[in-house]
């Protein structure tokens, strides 16, 4: 495993690099793929950092030796029920975030590493001059209000002269077969309005977040529920690499750790064995499959049941 | 009093450098008080509704002069709604404030002298080698006039106390040399290029005694006139990579320090002894970084590239040690034996550089005071009306148009066209 990572480093090669922009097929993308702008968004290091879902042809999967899988839960889900013969068969390493472990059948587990993403001087959120609440306005990324609540609660603590902004864009729900209005959008506004009281708060909008260049002083809180849209997240590494601090992230170092590579000059990346003591749920998921009448597994509610929980 | 309609992004720029432009431009502006000034604001995300409420505005203000301040947004939208609401019998001048992104828009130039051909307009760029540029795409009797960007003195300026206490923040004892970089880590400005050839230098030499300071975060526009696209983290990695395969001692003397606070940079330019810039960036049109470091009195290695080259001081020559360039056959390229001279001789001391002197000269030359007299005079100067843009305009723009590449020929190498216009950034032998 290290060998094809150490090869992976040294070559350098990915799908992602501007010079292989033409192996992208801009009309073969998955009709959720805008829903996860710009959680999804491209970033390039050696490792050949990409979705899944973005892959067209299996042969793509060998473009490197190694694939980091950014996919969150719901996509490797259905990554891992159509392709487990393509992966044991193959040569490609895959590094999955640990959460994605569970879902991967025992006899594919040597072609998994694991990886996790670290800050090492990561700031405490007492320190923040500037809090960045984020969270794509969806039923899907959040789950609900009440966890909204948890991760928002601690901000009520903090100097009153630390400001809030907020970035939560309206989408639809990704991996929903059929669209469906909601208001969550409102509701959550309404329930971090009474979290924080009169507390300054600035809402923004994608190209504020993109364009500003510097996230030094600022502390990222994701209102994610849990990996079920992407498991490494965009938004954490412009904020991370632009000297923000992102609260999803660890401080240090995963003892059993491998390899490491810096992602920025403010975070890196670790990769770390396949973890030996994990119960597959592979084939509760495959019996799931099996007896769906959903037509893909990206959209069946009963395997995102069985996969957040 | 002469009324003047100050347009900009009343929103920052996300270009840190062209935040403090603008802000300066307007402060030296602002310092003529025989102006009357009134703000206006062309934000980059305005509607097309907000777009018209801004021309109404303007046009019942009824200015002597428009004045462009800022880069972006382009102000062809604006023009098209406020050009017919002007009065025909007197119509206001308009000033442009050129910057380094002219070249990246030739169809929103083109579309803008349409809609402005009867005004009376004119261009200030911020170094003659910009002038030499823009001039290849005017007509006369238009020609751009020359303005460099102004540096704030109460941000930048000489102060010996600084020095000591960055030294000691970096760890460095009186024999310890200081080069720092300050800017965007982006591929047009050669990063690779110097950390390559400062490893190289240390590893030739063994001097144990220079260090290399990088201020800045990196950026990914890779460089699209030669057929180079990167994706976002692309060329952090290219350049850390580079590091990571130096040996320990190598990498102890390169020091990677992200971005700071604008505040910051003052104390960093005092505690070193030279900037170094090594950018051929297609825009490198002024270089505002190298204008405050030497507001504080800070010698410089550059690139003898675009409006770096205005930063010589006669009256001290030894403050600029310049690096040749020249536009070979695949690209911009200089050469690597010339930067490890420069290096030879700021490691031998050979030029002793009066700092105080130094920041005096520079600011006579860039503060905010001596623009606002620059401008002035560009004011008062005689008007023209816009004329038809040249050939040479026309041909860029229905290059840029039509082909992603346009400034390559089909075997990969540097065309007529790119020699033509960007031959106004290298020193004519």
């Amino acid at each position: 495993m290290l060998e094809k990572i150490r090869s992976q480093y040294n070559s350098g090669v990915a799908l992602v690099q501007g010079k292989n922009y033409h192996l992208a097929r801009r009309d073969a993308v998955p009709p959720f793929y805008h829903d996860l702008y710009p959680v999804g968004q491209d970033y390039y290091f050696e490792l050949n950092p990409y979705f899944t879902f973005n892959v067209y042809r299996n042969d793509l999967f060998n473009f490197g030796e190694t694939f980091f899988v950014r996919d969150g839960k719901a996509t490797f889900a259905s990554f891992i029920l159509k392709n487990h013969a393509f992966i044991k068969k193959n040569k490609t390493h895959f590094l999955i975030h640990p959460s994605l472990a569970p879902m991967v059948p025992p006899n594919c587990q040597q072609h998994f590493s694991c990886w996790n993403i670290i800050q090492p001087k990561k700031m405490k959120i007492t320190e923040a001059k500037r809090i960045l609440l984020f969270g794509m306005a969806t039923e899907q990324y959040l789950l609900n209000l009440e966890s909204v609540e948890d991760k928002t609660r601690h901000i009520q603590n903090l100097n009153s002269e630390v400001e809030v902004d907020i970035y939560l864009p309206p989408r639809k729900e990704a991996f929903d077969a059929e669209s469906r209005e909601t208001v969550l959008f409102a509701r959550v506004i309404e329930r971090i309005k009474d979290l924080l009281g009169k507390r300054k708060l600035n809402f923004l909008t994608s190209k504020d977040l993109l364009d500003k260049t510097m996230y030094k002083n600022n502390y990222l809180i994701d209102l994610a529920y849990d990996n079920f849209s992407v498991s490494d997240n965009y938004v954490h590494y412009l904020i991370a690499s632009r000297g923000g601090t992102v609260e999803a992230y660890h401080d240090s170092a995963p003892k059993d750790s491998v390899f490491k590579l810096a992602l920025s000059l403010h975070h890196e990346v670790h990769i770390t064995p396949f973890p030996t003591n994990t119960k597959s749920i592979f084939m509760d998921l495959l019996f799931a499959m099996k007896t769906s009448v959903a037509k893909s597994p990206i959209y069946d509610a009963s395997i995102h049941s069985l996969i957040r929980n | 009093m002469q009324k003047l309609a100050c347009v900009f992004s009343f929103q920052e720029s996300s270009w840190v450098s062209c935040q403090k432009i603008v802000f300066n431009l307007h402060e030296s502006w602002s310092k003529n008080k025989e102006l009357e000034i009134q703000n206006f604001n062309l934000s980059s995300n305005i509607s097309a509704g907000k777009n018209q409420l801004l021309a109404s505005s303007i046009a019942e203000y009824a200015p002597d002069t428009i004045l462009i301040l800022d880069h972006k947004p382009h102000p062809i939208a604006l023009f098209e709604a406020l050009v017919p609401l002007l009065s025909t019998e007197k119509r206001p001048k308009i000033i442009f404030h050129v910057f380094g992104d002219f070249t990246l828009h030739y169809k929103l130039w083109s579309a803008l002298r349409s809609v402005l051909k009867d005004f009376e307009v004119k261009f200030i760029v911020a170094s003659k080698r910009q002038k030499n540029l823009i001039d290849r795409f005017l007509t006369l009797p238009m020609t751009s006039e020359v303005c460099p960007f102004p540096v704030n003195p109460s941000e930048f300026s000489y102060a010996e106390n600084l020095r000591e206490a960055q030294r000691a923040e970096w760890g460095l004892q009186d024999k310890d040399i200081a080069l720092v970089f300050t800017g965007r880590l982006s591929r047009q400005k050669r990063i690779h290029t110097l950390l390559t050839l400062f490893s190289e230098y240390l590893s030739e030499t063994k001097i144990e005694n220079l260090h290399l300071y990088l201020y800045g975060n990196p950026d990914n526009i890779g460089d699209p006139f030669f057929a180079i696209w990167e994706t976002e983290g692309e060329y952090f990695r290219k350049i850390y990579k580079i590091y990571e395969n130096l040996s320990p001692e190598i990498q102890s003397k390169i020091h990677f320090m992200g971005g700071v606070p604008n505040k910051e940079l003052k104390s960093i330019y005092h505690g070193a002894d030279y900037l170094t810039n090594l950018s051929v960036h297609n825009d490198e049109d002024f270089g505002m970084s190298v204008a405050e470091a030497q507001a504080c009195g800070l010698p410089a290695i550059l690139t003898d590239w675009g409006g770096l080259s205005g930063f010589a001081r006669k009256e001290i020559p030894e403050a600029t040690l310049f690096i040749p360039v020249k536009i070979g056959l695949k690209s911009k390229f200089f050469s690597t034996n010339d930067v490890k001279k420069a290096l030879n001789d700021i490691v031998a001391k050979k030029h002793n550089v009066d700092r105080k002197k130094l920041s005096t000269i520079a600011l006579n030359a860039l503060g905010t005071s001596a623009a606002a007299k620059i401008l002035l005079d560009i004011l008062n100067k005689p008007w023209n009306k816009f004329s038809p843009f040249s050939d040479l305009f026309e041909r860029a723009q229905n290059k840029t148009d039509f082909d992603p590449v346009p400034y390559m020929t089909a075997s990969r190498k540097v065309n007529k066209l790119f020699r033509e216009i960007y031959s106004s950034y290298v020193r004519e032998n």
